[in-house]
């Protein structure tokens, strides 16, 4: 070897480790990828050709793929030419009378339907056909504020692309993990990264080959703290540093696919309307409020009941042993108990719609005698008249919700506050955890089915219990379509929807942080992480020696203590907060707008009042954030479709003034609603 | 928000454009923008105001002051709106009325040098030639590089008889405006008729050009 083979042979060594320690500081999971095979290394045969070697001998070249970048680099500078996601509002969609629709008498407020709306007749008048429109987003000279990249490749193409564009967002994506330990051979991540930091530009690293893996992490990068905000993937740039394969254009599909979920649980102003006033009138009415954690005797066992098709093969053994655990009924669980006369020790709802009450009486046929001596736990966000058709009734405050929050800083202990989300078996099993249960059994929580088309029990209301004139089944029968696979519980796959594979998820997360607790899933529906998995006919085998189930629901009723709130302060307090928070959109909306970076930065900045990490948690974050999201991200796609910059500067002055008017007017809501209940 | 911002982009737009062609000369193009912008909203007072100046333009006088009389109706609190009206009225021969429009314009506005300017033309032009002077070295007081006041006080002079500070004042109109038509027919007619001033003049024109060197 040459002294200029073996100078450069340790000149690239010394790269790799110094990234090495970087990823280690920075990056501990792309570290460990690297750790993965430790003794990959670069060499330079005695042909002179310089190749990786992996760990078991195996050896390939090390192609330079400079001129190839180079072609690629040139090719994504012609905006004409330059691949883009594209995430459009229908921006012209005016609706005569804006409303939810059939749905409109369940609903509080119509800001929600109102303002998107007014932001559409505005395109409308101005750009009622595509003259004066670009086709496809833009924004200013170099500007990229999302750029996605595929493929670390030798990484010549990342300090380019971040000296040559102003990118507020990189996420570089790597589906082979061999390409990535090779780049840190070749490519500073060190200069790199302080490259990106003097550029203000914010970096991430996916390093995956599993593609639903790929779009949660791209999802996680979007939704972290101070992360970029979700309307910027309208727009997003994408830089391909490797030739476009069936897994590329596979992740592609999948993110574009995914990107609902950016949206999902934001919620709406109506919402968290809804909440406010139901809050205000559940403390009004004093009642009981989950404040006393772990008080549940260890050994009690708990069944968590839902309303998936598992549950009509589990009736036998719910029948068998319902004397000996705490039933817990979850929602419309309570129609297929009814039928089979087993009578649950709580029923618990989460919904906040006034519907509840009416599905609830009209699932056990009126049979109000039913509900004698079930006790009733929901969330503060459900309306007072289902709290009133139990005898004993708790309310749990519910996080992530605006009152949740205004409770939580006027002295509710932070660890009775569940999520309980996004479905009412969450808000069980989170109780049932929570309150000390540590064997419990979920029956029809199946959260998807291996028959498409099958999600709920051949008992359950939304099927076959409601007249067809009923209103209700046309509410209950907007059910999402089920579209994703995941894996089943008793093996092969299953599917389920969006809002079930979320709930998923959340049960995941719920049962992780008790590990003494054992969650017994007996569904032949989708596998969640953390249960354990457990045939029916295996049960008794199971079976723990459980405590009194008497004493383990009185346990659980004593968990509930009142606890007097100064309504009228908190009435102040709330009001107060959105004047604040008012006045703070105001000062971002008043700064100085000469160019669309200016417009963008507006943008953000109001979108980082309620998704920053120290805002996330606030009430009128969590009040606000799901329509100004809407909002936000409406503006955003107009803006930057717009030719003319001084319109489109215009076009931006009016979406802010109306984002102004949105909260003014939501404020006056508010106050209404909280004004109701003291009347 | 009162005015729609995209809206007001739009009509400054236009009336950009119709005030450039204004001095294009393509009067029929502006008219079609100031109509434009009229369509929109009629009570545009920049396109009103237009639509005046427009029409004085074409000699149009008496459709001019009604666009004017409107402009000042919709902005009464803008000097150029009166100014330009007393414009169409004194080229109507409404001297009265054009007296009362341009003080309305200096009330307005006090250093608006072209509103004292036009009144002393029609001052001159009812006899009254000392108010006339007054107000014409109060409007080049205001903007001393505007040629118009010089010239037309050096046609008072030249009706007064003072020559040599009639020569002088057309000199400070063209040394200002070197295309000033007007003014350099007024000096060169002075100096045809009066051939001793133009020693003087030549030898004024050398020692400011010497200073300029």
């Amino acid at each position: 070897m040459t002294p200029l083979q073996t100078a450069y042979l340790k000149k690239l060594r010394m790269t790799a480790e110094a990234n090495a320690a970087f990823f280690e500081l920075n990056m501990p999971s792309h570290r460990m990828l690297l750790d993965e095979s430790p003794s990959s290394s670069v060499d330079i045969t005695n042909q002179g050709e310089l190749i990786i070697r992996n760990a078991n001998g195996d050896s390939k070249p090390v192609v330079a793929d400079i001129l190839k970048m180079e072609g690629r680099l040139e090719k994504f500078s012609d905006l004409a030419d330059r691949p883009q996601i594209l995430a459009f509002h229908k921006l012209r969609e005016v609706q005569e009378k804006p409303s939810h629709g059939h749905l409109q008498r369940y609903h509080y407020s119509n800001l929600d339907a109102d303002f998107p709306n007014r932001v559409r007749q505005h395109f409308a008048k101005y750009f009622p056909d595509n003259t004066g429109l670009v086709p496809y987003p833009t924004f200013g000279e170099n500007e990229i504020p999302l750029l996605i990249v595929f493929g670390s490749g030798l990484g010549w193409h990342l300090p380019r692309l971040l000296m040559e564009y102003r990118i507020r967002h990189l996420i570089v994506i790597e589906t082979s993990v061999d390409d990535f330990r090779l780049s840190v051979f070749f490519q500073d991540y060190v200069l790199l990264s302080r490259m990106a930091s003097e550029r203000g530009t914010d970096m991430v690293f996916i390093v995956q080959e599993d593609v639903e893996k790929i779009a949660r992490s791209l999802m996680a990068a979007m939704l972290k703290s101070n992360g970029l905000p979700q309307f910027l993937i309208h727009g997003a740039a994408l830089f391909y540093a490797l030739d476009e394969d069936e897994l590329v254009c596979k992740i592609r599909v999948t993110i574009i696919e995914t990107l609902w979920e950016l949206f999902f649980g934001l919620g709406y102003f109506d919402d968290e309307l809804i909440t406010v006033q139901h809050s205000f009138d559940n403390l009004y009415h004093n009642f009981p409020i989950y404040l006393r954690p772990n008080i549940v005797d260890k050994d009690a066992v708990a069944f968590i009941v839902g309303s998936g098709p598992s549950l009509d093969g589990l009736i036998p053994l719910l029948r068998k042993f319902r004397d000996r655990a705490v039933i817990f009924s979850c929602g419309t669980a309570i129609s297929i108990l009814h039928k089979m006369e087993i009578k649950p020790d709580f029923h618990v709802e989460k919904e906040r719609q006034q519907v509840v009450h009416d599905i609830l009486v009209k699932s056990i046929h009126g049979d109000i005698d039913f509900l004698a001596g079930v006790n009733f736990i929901g969330l503060n966000t459900v309306h007072s008249d289902v709290f009133r058709l139990f005898e004993r009734r708790g309310m749990i405050i519910k996080a992530a919700d605006t009152m949740g929050a205004m409770l939580e800083r006027s002295g509710m202990p932070q660890q009775t506050v569940l999520s309980g989300q996004p479905t009412v078996a969450n808000t069980a099993l989170d109780f049932a955890l929570s309150a000390g249960f540590r064997n419990i059994y979920l029956f029809g929580v199946d959260l998807g089915s291996k028959n498409k088309e099958e999600h709920h029990s051949k008992h359950t209301v939304y099927l076959n219990m409601l007249p067809e004139e009923d209103h209700l089944k046309t509410l209950l029968s907007n059910q999402p379509d089920n579209d994703i696979s995941v894996p089943g519980n008793f093996g092969g796959d299953i599917s389920t929807n969006k809002v079930l594979s979320f709930a998923r998820r959340m049960m995941e997360y719920a049962i992780v942080p008790h590990p003494d607790a054992k969650v017994y899933n007996l569904n032949d529906g989708a596998l969640i992480e953390h249960a354990i998995p457990l045939y029916a006919e295996d049960f008794e085998a199971k079976w723990p020696v459980a405590s009194s189930k008497a004493s383990a629901v009185e346990a659980a009723m004593a968990a509930f203590e009142h606890k007097e709130f100064n309504l009228t302060e908190l009435r102040q307090s709330l009001l107060g907060q959105i004047d604040d928070f008012i006045v703070q959109i105001a000062e971002i909306v008043n700064r100085e707008q000469n160019s669309l970076s200016d417009v963008i930065d507006k943008l953000i900045a109001i979108h980082r009042l309620t998704f920053d990490t120290e805002n996330m948690g606030k009430p009128c974050a969590l009040l606000f954030r799901g329509t100004l999201s809407r909002l936000l991200s409406m503006a955003f796609n107009a803006v930057t479709i717009i030719r003319d910059q001084d319109e489109a500067l215009a076009k931006a002055e009016w979406d802010f003034s109306n984002i102004v008017d949105f909260l003014n007017q939501a404020r006056i809501e508010v106050n209404n609603k909280i004004e109701q209940i003291s009347h | 928000m009162k005015v729609d911002p995209l809206e007001k982009v739009r009509t400054d737009k236009l009336i950009e454009k119709a005030h450039k062609h204004l001095l294009d000369g393509s009067i029929d193009n502006a008219r079609s923008n100031f109509q434009e912008v009229l369509t929109q909203n009629p009570n545009h007072a920049a396109a009103l105001h237009g639509m005046g100046v427009l029409c004085i333009q074409q000699s149009l006088f008496s459709e001019g002051e009604a666009w004017l009389r409107q402009a000042t109706e919709v902005e009464p609190e803008r000097a150029g709106n009166w100014n330009d009206l007393g414009e169409s009225l004194r080229l109507l021969g409404k001297s009265d009325e054009a007296i009362l429009a341009y003080r309305r314009s200096i009330e307005l506005h006090p250093s608006f040098g072209d509103a004292f300017n036009n009144l002393a033309v029609v001052m001159a032009g009812l006899g009254d030639t000392e108010e006339a002077k007054r107000l014409l070295k109060q409007a080049i007081e205001i903007n001393p590089e505007d040629p118009h006041p010089y010239n037309n006080l050096g046609v008072i002079m030249e009706y007064e008889g003072a020559f040599e500070d009639a020569v002088q004042n057309y000199e400070e109109a063209v040394k200002r405006k070197h295309d000033f038509i007007e003014a350099k027919q007024n000096y060169a007619g002075i100096l045809a008729r009066n051939p001793s001033k133009l020693m003087d003049s030549m030898r004024r024109l050398l020692e400011n050009t010497k200073s300029i060197c």
